[in-house]
């Protein structure tokens, strides 16, 4: 009985583990000022929509800023989606560290549609991925990949990113 | 309106950071102006928001690391032991754990070997305060029923920065003669295993390796840790570090220990309890049924005990001084000293198991890497009483070490040949007369060996890598040549998952006391003196390994580590009685007994797992969970004790039975079960960051109970007991060492930049149980702490 309740009370810290989200703050706060250097086709009508592919604790950040902020006018509205395949009609799609694999066929389904892709991870596919950079946080900028979607980027934020092609 | 408060402090941070920026780019200068990393964690969203970008981006600066890369450095350290060149934790072909230098702050362990409580697989127990007996896996006390040396972890190698720090004159870490603390602990490396093949002898349950600091910059640092408390504690730790140009750099430390005892009484093993300080000076020798009481009774215990309270006392300085010519070239030259006194355990048959340990060592060391070769050699010398007051056991140890290694790439394939050279010599010839035999030594005595090595590491594709290393050690005692090696491949499912197989070989070196042991010991003054004599042909000890291991990623926060091993050793050596001789002679005592060291054909089966889940919850909260499980089989083992075999020699020993011969014959061997590594034992870390100032650190450790045997006891026959003093019947047949979870919290507040305040408890609910035969309780120990860095 001392061992059922044992894993009982190792299984629950495990639950309240993978439940307690972790600290992306600046990630978060980071992608909300990005809205203000990008431009969108028809502006930012009806819900400002942001889809994160997987579970990240960058989620309920993004929550937060979302009780306290608007995109324009535009509520902002946080979704989570399991693969590539689930996104719908979405303004920014992020993609933690963790879903590295499913870089390509994340890129096939956003190809040509006006979002703007922003990943956790050093790769080159994509308009912005965060980056360390001397333990520091930075993003790298792709100005042909977000013209490919379509958007249109204010060149002040190339000079706050490192541009890459 | 602590809200409020905050948004004010915010926007005069804000104001003072705005009056700051004009071209803040180029003005480094003005990040003194910068709202400090605490600071910022403290404003709030509302605030941030309202930031223009180039501002959050500087305050994301100050805050440094982002939050998933911190994950990954949290869960998946660098280690450079397993493979010897620097890779993740994740990727590590061997059984591996690191503990990093941020681990042993938050954890609050007082010791290095303190620290190895948060190692999975290693069995951590402490026999008198701040002293303890490690062992990587198990075979503890090996064989049982023989002197406490063979309790002693011979069979794994310590190291400080690949230097290393075993004891070769009677096998294992004396742990409190180790120069450095941690406080000069950049990491400590942990590999479970046999190992040899990359280290040399001596690795065979595996390998600890603790990396010492290296300073970041040349920028004058100073650093101090010290911690009173309870039992007369008191734990001092310090350094500065600095540099002169951008190339040379340097690190002096200083640290110094001392705790006491939590009882004032010694457990004398044939009268079955414990007696006071005082009292132990009444004691008299025993045999039969005459009484002797020694020579200097009055002083020879106070010699070999300085004070009832005393139980460590240790004091060490180090200086490293590094020269980085470019990144192909630099030098590392350190050097330091050690003094310690403490009151552990004996190693050889005593009548109480206590025994004071002094030792003064010094040491130097250089490393030198230049284009691929890796030169390192040191050398290591002074003065150590192992047995204070017994002449036998004041030795002058001097061992030196060079090797070179030279690392070749193509491609995917990395070779990395090498060649060693060890000789120690050690010698009591300052503190014995070698002619009346009163050492155990009786002069210099040596040991040297001569390796050559090879490893390649290859990755055939992507996900492969198949590493082979192969050692050959050739050694002048015994005069034999050991190969040693280790088959090891990992096979990454994917980026979360790899699997790990590992076959291998390694082998014990050889002792000076196995090799050149010559002592005579008048066990009963002018009746029975018993002659130790070394052995230069025996085998050495070797272990063959088969693990699988397999390692797992999710959810990007959580690491699952499982290893799951099969070994067998075969080829112990130990001593044992062989003959005793019976003859008059005026002044010489009537009975001899001779005493070799021989193998045996005793051979040990060890089967086990080992888990280690680590959740990394996010910056504020990890924490980690582990244990092994373990079973060891000692088969056709003579279960008789030295005790047992010295009465069945003497009894019918006369003029007309004038010499008898110990007989070991095939049906009294059998086979048992190691009953002195718990089956159970293991532990768990959790890290608590509530705000940027305050952490909580709550540690525990655990194992099952285990049995000790000791020659003291012979489960069949309690006549062997009346070995030395007031002989009473009642001797217990074996020690039972209880169950015991040690529970340790450190609770630590920033009052001021780097500088913190703390307490520290350890084994805070005060389970007393001793966690080693017949020595002290283990009672709680609460501190409290600063430490400071500038």
């Amino acid at each position: 009985m001392k061992k059922v309740r044992l894993l009982l009370c190792l299984a629950g810290l495990f639950y309240l583990a993978l439940g307690y989200g972790q600290n992306e703050k600046f990630k978060a706060l980071f992608v909300y000022n990005f809205t203000n250097y990008v431009e969108w086709p028809g502006g930012t009508s009806g819900n400002f929509i942001i889809t994160v592919v997987g579970y990240s604790p960058i989620v309920s950040e993004l929550e937060a800023i979302s009780k306290l902020k608007k995109v324009g006018n535009a509520t902002i509205e946080v979704k989570v989606v399991n693969s590539a395949s689930e996104i719908g009609s979405t303004n920014i799609v992020y993609v933690p560290a963790a879903k590295k694999k499913s870089v390509p066929e994340i890129a096939d389904a956003m190809a040509g549609k006006p979002t703007l892709v922003i990943t956790d991870m050093a790769q080159g596919k994509f308009g912005i991925n965060f980056v360390e950079v001397n333990s520091k946080q930075s993003f790298q900028i792709s100005k042909s990949n977000i013209e490919e979607h379509r958007l249109k980027v204010n060149s002040s934020l190339l000079e706050l990113g490192t541009v890459v092609n | 309106m602590k809200s409020n408060n905050l948004t004010i402090r915010t926007i005069l941070f804000l104001i003072a950071f705005l009056i700051a920026t004009p071209g803040f780019s180029q003005q480094p200068d003005n990040q003194k102006k910068m709202p400090t990393k605490d600071e910022i964690m403290e404003m709030s969203y509302q605030d941030l928001l309202n930031m223009p970008f180039e501002q959050l981006i500087q305050l994301a600066n100050v805050v440094g690391v982002s939050a998933e890369d911190l994950l990954q450095m949290i869960m998946n350290k660098d280690v450079s032991s397993a493979s010897k060149t620097k890779e993740k934790v994740f990727q590590s072909p061997l059984s591996t754990t690191v503990i990093t230098k941020e681990e042993l702050t938050a954890s609050g362990v007082t010791s290095i070997a303190e620290a190895l409580r948060l190692v999975p697989g290693m069995i951590v127990r402490e026999k008198t305060p701040g002293n303890y007996d490690l062992h990587i896996r198990g075979n503890d006390n090996t064989p049982p029923k023989n002197v406490n040396l063979y309790s002693e972890d011979a069979m794994s190698l310590v190291m400080i920065d690949n230097r290393p720090v075993f004891n070769y004159s009677f096998g294992g870490t004396f742990w409190e003669t180790l120069p450095i603390d941690l406080n000069d602990v950049e990491r400590i490396e942990v590999i479970r295993g046999p190992s040899s093949a990359l280290y040399g002898p001596n690795a065979v349950g595996g390998v600890i390796n603790i990396i010492t600091k290296h300073p970041d910059s040349s920028k004058p640092t100073a650093n101090a840790n010290l911690q009173m408390g309870t039992q007369n504690n008191r734990i001092f730790n310090g350094g500065i570090s600095g540099g002169v140009g951008k190339k040379f750099k340097y690190r002096v430390s200083g640290n110094y220990q001392y705790k006491e005892r939590f009882q004032d009484d010694f457990y004398v093993f044939d009268i079955n309890k414990r007696m006071s300080y005082d009292q132990m000076d009444s004691l008299h020798m025993y045999w039969g049924n005459a009484f002797q009481k020694p020579t200097h009774a009055d002083t020879l215990f106070k010699e070999k005990i300085t004070s009832k309270n005393l139980a460590t006392d240790k004091f060490g300085a180090n200086v490293f001084l590094y020269y980085d010519l470019n990144k192909e070239v630099n030098f590392v030259l350190s050097a330091g000293t050690q003094k310690s006194e403490v009151v552990s355990t004996t190693l050889g048959n005593a009548a109480i198991p206590y025994v004071g340990r002094t030792s003064n060592t010094q040491y130097v060391d250089v490393r030198a890497k230049a284009y691929g070769l890796d030169f390192q050699t040191n050398y290591m010398f002074g003065d150590q009483e192992v047995e204070k007051s017994n002449p036998g056991y004041h030795i002058n140890p001097n061992i030196f070490n060079a090797q070179l290694e030279y690392d070749y790439k193509i491609g995917t394939l990395t070779l990395r040949p090498g060649v060693s050279y060890q000789a120690t010599m050690y010698t009591d010839k300052k503190y014995v007369d070698i002619d009346a035999k009163e050492g155990f030594l009786n002069g210099d005595k040596r040991l040297s060996g001569i390796a050559g090595f090879f490893r390649a590491d290859y990755k055939p594709f992507e996900r492969l890598r198949l590493i082979a290393a192969i050692r050959a050690d050739k050694y002048d005692i015994p005069d034999k040549t050991y190969l040693t090696y280790q088959f090891i491949s990992t096979f990454n499912l994917n980026e979360n998952n790899i699997l790990r197989a590992v076959y291998s070989r390694a082998n014990r070196g050889p002792f000076i006391v196995d090799s050149h042991a010559d002592l005579t010991a008048a066990s009963v003054p002018h009746v029975l003196s018993l002659y130790w004599s070394g052995n230069q042909n025996l085998k050495l000890p070797v272990m063959d390994m088969v693990e699988f291991g397999y390692r797992l990623k999710l959810f990007g926060r959580m690491m699952i580590d499982l290893e799951a091993f099969h070994n067998t050793t075969k080829d112990y050596s130990y001593f044992n009685l062989d003959s005793m001789v019976y003859k008059v002679q005026t002044g010489q005592p009537s009975r001899k007994g001779y005493i070799d060291y021989r193998n045996f054909d005793m051979n040990t089966v060890q089967n086990g797992i080992t888990c280690n889940i680590s959740v990394v919850v996010d910056k504020k909260i990890n924490f980690s969970v582990f244990g092994t499980y373990q079973v060891t089989k000692i088969n056709d083992f003579y279960p008789r004790t030295l005790g047992f075999m010295l009465t069945n020699l003497q009894t019918g020993l006369n003029a007309g039975n004038p010499k008898k011969v110990s007989v070991i014959t095939p049906d009294s061997l059998v086979n048992t079960t190691n009953k002195s590594t718990p089956n159970v034992f293991g532990g768990m870390s959790l890290s608590y960051y509530p705000t940027h100032k305050l952490s909580i650190s709550a540690t525990g450790y655990f194992y099952t109970s285990q049995i000790i045997e000791t020659t003291k006891v012979d489960v069949t026959n309690n006549t062997a007991k009346k070995n030395y003093f007031d002989g009473i019947a009642g001797v217990p047949d074996m020690y039972s060492v209880k169950a015991k979870f040690i529970p340790n919290l450190k609770v630590s507040y920033k009052f001021w930049k780097e500088n913190s305040l703390y307490i520290n408890a350890r084994n805070f609910l005060g389970n007393s149980e001793k966690e080693f035969a017949y020595t002290d309780q283990i009672k709680g120990t609460y501190l409290v702490g600063v430490e400071l860095n500038f």
